[in-house]
């Protein structure tokens, strides 16, 4: 079954914004592990968020709601949630539903750090609920 | 001959009859004067046989429908006959004196009535013999050992043995005295050794309580002291007794001394285990009543799933075993309060007056082993409580209450001493607390089984009716024929197909996928039915109907949820059609000989708002020519695993559908089915497959 292969999450600070390197499977079982770590680092006032994908095998329709469930508070304090580094398995899945209009997906994790520092980079994804 | 069938009014027959047969032989023998030849001796062997055999019928067949071993019936039984036997020997002793201060000995040969006296004399010390020969056979063998039943063998023969030496002496008086002697002394004295060895195993006396002990005590003295008496004066042979028996049969003497002596070592062995085991009972008892205790609480354990009753019982036994005055539980509930959950002789509002301050609870959360206070009113950490609620408690002994790891409560206890706990105590508490901890642990798991199944039952509803909003049949379109199938997860899911009239009257297929699983993900796969139903009216293209979708859902859907879907709407009957995607899988169009994922460019419904959503979708027009086939799919299909976990993908379905596009829908259907049968095997189906299968066949005529 999908949930056998573990989920987890690495979290590292890199010049202010907070990584957060996704690992194996994230569906409906391991969603929670993600949401109680975007939680977390929203619960200390920080905004700059960057997921890197690159060790993410398989992503499923709850893990890709985690992501719609901050953004827009995210993005209204100022931040942003920004994507890197996928496979392209993961991408054609965000891909298919559009998230390349909604979210800033980056190939490299260095060139979505740098758009943190981009004033209102963010704007230009116009997601409002 | 069944010695049970036998009659006891026969047998007592036969006593009486033997009786008056004997004492009228006697009496003609007295007045002939021919009592002393042998004849009359064979004569008194013979009538004493006879009359014994009926006693030994009557007595021992009640060896066969022997007492339940280690029954409290058992046990009343065995102090019932001790009681008959402690009369009877009294009745002996009086009968023994009197008859000695009447010098009834002096009489018994010139006096007929003085006989009959000594003989029923007689009688009735064989009949309280065999009494008590029976009475040690069965409690002998009714608490017996390994090797009970031979050393009872022994016995017996030895006994048999005895009384024959015994009846030849008599009856050959010139046999060589001294040898004779030497033998039957030694046979006795074999005898008593096999029988205090035998009476070895009556540890079970140790288990009486200590009332029943120091009853038992007093009887057995009382026994050893009259027997032993009655023996001396037996063996002294110059007494009334020996003299009745003497005269009344041979072998009679031997018995009654032999069978009494018997009985003398059997109940000092009695008296050496009650006397040694009478200073521990205090301990015995009360490891009983924790014994019993435990055991009411298993069983309670094992058949309560109420948990109030069972916090009843189980403090009400932690009072009974530790003799304490009262005692109450406290759960830690999940909310963080803490919850007198139940009481002994006390109740939640005097424990609420005794603890103002909290500062008891405040204890009761930071120990993790027992606790004793060996004096409430000296110890301070709690001498300010408010003891006058309970006046009398002198000590407290609380044991925390711990399950699956986690500490859920306290069992805590009062008694009226100080200093009244011990470490028996805090271990029997100790043992109820886990044993609490089970029975927590199993009521958990008894919910959580009725809740599970509950759940269950509302998924296999909620099935139900997701399966109705499907459409049952498919109208029929000119040239295009449409099969459609829905394959439902174990779980519920939110996969929905249908056929709807736009605005202009073309048909327009919907496929869609409600992100998640379960419960929420049903609901809005209903809702969404309702507005794919009432939108299509007002729609009519593709893509407009799914803007209209997302501007009526956008708000009304969790932020976290979404919906992916397609519209397929056919524009005429020569094959055109139109098809536009809200973040849905590809269609795969199979058109001439190629198949193509179709992907117009859409985000899904839900996703974003109005603006970015309808600046986002297009919509793409396909020509069909004949024996063309679209197939339009949700992620069910591709993600289904294998049981290397392997994804299925797109590609075999676009090969299936390259190499049967010819074949009608029906066909097509029964071979996509195959694929997911095949390839899943006994693999569990993670998720909703829903397939649409669209085929265009030009009509011939």
């Amino acid at each position: 079954m999908i949930g056998d292969n573990k989920f987890s999450i690495q979290h590292k600070e890199v010049e202010q914004v907070d990584c957060l390197y996704l690992r194996g499977y994230l569906d409906a079982h391991t969603a929670p592990v993600l949401e109680s770590a975007i939680t977390d680092i929203i619960g200390k006032g920080q905004n700059k968020i960057l997921v890197n994908f690159s060790e993410l095998d398989y992503i499923s329709s709850a893990g890709l709601g985690v992501f719609m469930a901050f953004i827009e508070d995210v993005r209204d304090s100022g931040g942003d949630i920004k994507l890197a580094d996928m496979k392209p398995k993961v991408f054609s899945v965000f891909d298919l539903l559009g998230f390349p209009v909604l979210f800033d997906i980056e190939k490299e994790e260095k060139t979505a750090i740098e758009k943190f520092s981009v004033k209102d980079s963010a704007t230009r994804f116009k997601i409002k609920k | 001959m069944d010695l049970r069938k036998l009659n006891k009014t026969l047998l007592l027959s036969i006593i009486i009859g033997t009786l008056i047969l004997r004492f009228a032989g006697d009496s003609f023998l007295f007045i002939i004067d021919k009592l002393d030849t042998n004849a009359a001796i064979i004569w008194k062997a013979l009538t004493t046989i006879v009359l014994i055999i009926p006693f030994y019928i009557l007595f021992f067949r009640g060896l066969k429908s022997s007492v339940n071993r280690y029954s409290e019936e058992a046990e009343k039984l065995f102090f019932t006959q001790l009681k008959r036997i402690s009369l009877l020997s009294f009745i002996l002793l009086v009968f023994y004196l009197s008859l000695n201060y009447l010098r009834l000995k002096t009489q018994i040969t010139g006096n007929l009535f003085a006989l009959m006296i000594s003989e029923y004399f007689a009688i009735y010390s064989i009949i309280i013999s065999l009494y008590i020969i029976f009475f040690i056979w069965l409690w002998l063998l009714n608490r017996r050992h390994r090797r009970t039943m031979f050393q009872l063998v022994i016995l017996r023969n030895g006994v048999f043995y005895f009384i024959i030496v015994e009846i030849l002496i008599t009856l050959f008086p010139s046999m060589n005295k001294p040898v004779v002697g030497i033998f039957s002394t030694s046979m006795a004295i074999f005898i008593g050794l096999v029988m205090l060895f035998t009476a070895k195993n009556n540890q079970w006396l140790a288990l009486l309580p200590k009332s029943e002990k120091i009853k038992l005590f007093w009887q057995s003295l009382f026994i050893i002291l009259v027997n032993s008496f009655i023996v001396y004066s037996l063996y002294l042979r110059d007494t009334i007794l020996s003299y009745s028996l003497l005269t009344f049969s041979p072998g009679a003497y031997s018995f009654v001394i032999i069978v009494l002596g018997l009985s003398i070592l059997y109940f000092l062995r009695i008296l050496a285990t009650v006397i040694t085991s009478i200073p521990t009972s205090y301990i015995i008892e009360r490891k009983m009543r924790e014994l019993s205790s435990l055991r009411e609480l298993n069983k309670v354990v094992s058949e309560t799933i109420e948990m109030n009753l069972l916090l009843d019982t189980v403090v009400r036994l932690a009072l009974k075993s530790t003799k304490s005055l009262a005692g109450w539980i406290e759960l830690y509930l999940k909310d963080g309060t803490t919850q007198v959950s139940a009481t002994q002789n006390l109740d939640e509002e005097k424990i609420k007056i005794l603890d103002k301050s909290s500062e008891l609870e405040k204890l009761f959360k930071s120990i993790e082993k027992p606790l004793i206070i060996d004096s409430i009113l000296d110890d301070k950490t709690v001498s300010n409580l408010n003891w006058t609620v309970i006046p009398n408690a002198r000590t407290m002994l609380a044991v925390p209450l711990h399950s699956g790891g986690v500490k859920i409560g306290v069992l805590c206890v009062l008694c009226v001493d100080e200093y009244g706990f011990d470490d028996d105590d805090v271990k029997i508490l100790t043992a109820f607390s886990d044993n609490i901890s089970i029975a927590i642990e199993n009521a958990r798991l008894v919910k959580d089984s009725i809740e599970k199944e509950r759940y269950k039952q509302e998924l296999m509803l909620a099935r139900e009716i997701t399966e109705k909003l499907l459409p049952q049949e498919l109208p029929k379109i000119e040239n295009y024929s449409v099969r459609a199938f829905s394959l439902p997860a174990e779980e519920v899911g939110g996969d929905y197909y249908d056929i709807v009239r736009l605005k202009n009257g073309k048909p327009c297929i919907i496929i869609a996928d409600v992100s998640g699983k379960g419960m929420s993900a049903a609901f809005y796969m209903a809702q969404l039915k309702g507005v794919v139903l009432s939108l299509a009216r007002e729609s009519s293209g593709a893509s407009e109907l799914l803007k209209r979708i997302n501007t009526t859902l956008f708000k009304e859907i969790d932020r976290q949820m979404y919906i992916t879907m397609s519209a397929f709407v056919i524009e005429n009957n020569d094959g055109k059609v139109s098809y536009a995607r809200a973040g849905h899988m590809p269609g795969l169009f199979k058109n001439n000989g190629d198949v193509r994922k179709i992907i117009p460019k859409g985000i899904g419904v839900a996703l974003a708002e109005q603006e970015l959503f309808d600046e986002n979708i297009e919509e793409i027009q396909l020509n069909f020519n004949d024996e063309d086939v679209f197939l339009l799919f949700t992620d069910g299909l591709n993600e289904l695993k294998n049981e290397n976990k392997i994804d299925l993908g797109i590609e075999p379905i676009a090969e299936l559908l390259k190499n049967h596009a010819k074949e009608n829908t029906e066909v097509i259907e029964e071979k996509i089915k195959k694929l997911i049968k095949e390839f899943s095997g006994n693999m569990y189906q993670p998720d909703d497959i829903t397939v649409v299968i669209v085929k265009y066949s030009k009509s011939t005529c």
